[in-house]
């Protein structure tokens, strides 16, 4: 049921709301509370990230990704937006406080989709200043220019890095088509 | 030339997924896009930057009731934009939107204007109230035989508590819920506080009395959580808060990260809008779990 959610939101079937929070609420409260400074801006996020999912509802493609992936993606994008807004500046010590691996005891067990754990694996394979900036940008939040001070490196090779990591990941996920993947950055 | 441009625009869809893009940004994405239209519909850095968000993600705990009932008269409203046969259905939904809502939510920005009638609408509805207005809807998203077999779908709306409410609630419905007390740092018998904490629903609340005013557009003061997974350097940020008055202040905790082993809590003070990493040199309150 959960691969057809959209297409029903999509098509006005309001039933499918209640399946739509069912499914999604869960995983947009959790991404809403990461990516949010307080639970009142979250609560705001998750009204508009739900608005955005009514609109976008159409544009699901389930032959480029996972139903559970795109509404990730609508999420993201709202909350960055936010993010954006708030203009957060952090105060980064050296390079070795940032300098900090996730903790992946309960791995297996706390991937959402198919794809969140194939990009788990895929993580792994890629260098370890890749890795490190993937997850402090996307995992925890931090802008390039913020990673760039933390890890006292210059903004072009955060940047770099995280191309090179962020396309390494998609090519291991298989998604886009091949003209992307000739492409240099 | 083509090769450059196709490559800023790789560049551009990288930076877009990563951390959004300025104004100039996006227009020059839009404009590539317009020349090389076959990227016009691609999203595949987007959806990896996504997955990759997925990786990990806890998703244990559920929307709050107050939040989903939110969610569910927004899509009420959504969906009914322009039914004028459904429009005496839109009153409760909206009124409950409304009650909740901070002022200036942002929801309102992304819905267009409101017309008289709606506003008519909610001034109904805050008189039926909240416990109607969400009945009304819920039984409209159900078939009536569905309705009597699945009564978990017509729940009577919580009313929207106060934050000491929320506090007394977590405090009583998590089984695992600790209260420890927040000291002053210079003075381990001197009690600034209490914090509530449920690692089950990932919640809690801390609470002082007579924590100093502080000024909110130089400082702030932030929660950070230590957790025995993390780095003792780089404890869990559990949000920022500011306080205006010596009276008593709840405050709801929001740690970025999941909290797994907490064994200690501390309240310092920084720059607005809080820090990444604390020099901890303004430590103000700590609470050993």
């Amino acid at each position: 049921m959960a691969q057809v959610i959209l297409k029903r939101i999509a098509s006005g079937d309001k039933s499918a709301v209640q399946d739509c929070l069912k499914t999604y609420g869960g995983l947009i409260w959790s991404l809403a509370r990461r990516m949010s400074p307080n639970p009142e801006e979250a609560e705001d996020a998750v009204q508009e990230i739900f608005i955005d999912i009514w609109k976008n509802a159409a544009r699901f493609d389930e032959t480029q990704a996972s139903e559970t992936t795109f509404v990730a993606m609508i999420a993201r994008r709202r909350l960055i937006d936010r993010l954006r807004k708030i203009n957060r500046q952090p105060n980064v010590d050296s390079l070795e406080d940032v300098l900090v691996e996730p903790t992946n005891d309960r791995e297996q067990d706390l991937q959402v989709c198919v794809e969140a754990r194939e990009a788990a694996a895929a993580m792994k394979n890629l260098r370890p200043e890749q890795r490190q900036i993937l997850h402090l940008s996307i995992i925890q939040g931090f802008s390039h220019q913020e990673i760039a001070d933390a890890l006292k490196m210059p903004l072009g090779t955060v940047k770099t890095h995280a191309r090179r990591g962020l396309i390494q990941v998609r090519e291991f996920l298989g998604l886009g088509s091949d003209f992307e993947k000739e492409a240099t950055v | 030339m083509k090769d450059l441009q196709d490559n800023r625009l790789v560049e551009l869809l990288a930076d877009q997924s990563f951390f959004g893009l300025s104004a100039e940004e996006g227009m020059e994405l839009g404009q590539l896009k317009k020349r090389f239209p076959e990227w016009e519909n691609d999203f595949s850095l987007e959806l990896t930057a996504a997955a990759i968000g997925l990786a990990n993600l806890d998703v244990r705990e559920d929307l709050p009731a107050n939040l989903r009932a939110q969610v569910y008269a927004n899509a009420d409203e959504f969906f009914s934009e322009g039914a004028t046969d459904q429009e005496v259905f839109n009153f409760a939904p909206s009124a409950n939107k409304t009650i909740v809502s901070p002022p200036g939510a942002s929801v309102a920005e992304t819905t267009s204007g409101f017309s008289f009638w709606q506003n008519l609408g909610w001034a109904f509805a805050a008189v039926a109230g909240i416990a109607l207005a969400v009945n009304i809807w819920t039984t409209r998203f159900e078939k009536p035989s569905e309705v009597v077999k699945n009564p978990e779908t017509i729940q009577m709306p919580k009313p929207e508590l106060t934050t000491a409410q929320k506090r007394d609630e977590l405090l009583a419905s998590a089984k695992d819920a600790v209260q420890i007390s927040l000291t002053n740092p210079k003075n381990e018998k001197e009690i600034v506080g209490d914090m509530v904490w449920s690692n089950e629903k990932q919640r809690g609340y801390a609470r002082f009395r007579g924590l100093p005013a502080n000024d909110a557009a130089k400082e702030t003061y932030q929660v950070w959580i230590v957790d025995e997974t993390q780095d003792s350097k780089t404890p869990i940020s559990g949000g920022v808060f500011d306080v205006d008055g010596s009276g008593e202040i709840i405050v709801p905790i929001n740690a970025q990260l999941a909290v797994k082993k907490p064994k200690a809590v501390a309240i310092t003070k920084e720059k607005v809008g809080g820090v990444v990493v604390s020099k901890q040199e303004n430590v103000v309150a700590i609470a050993k779990v």
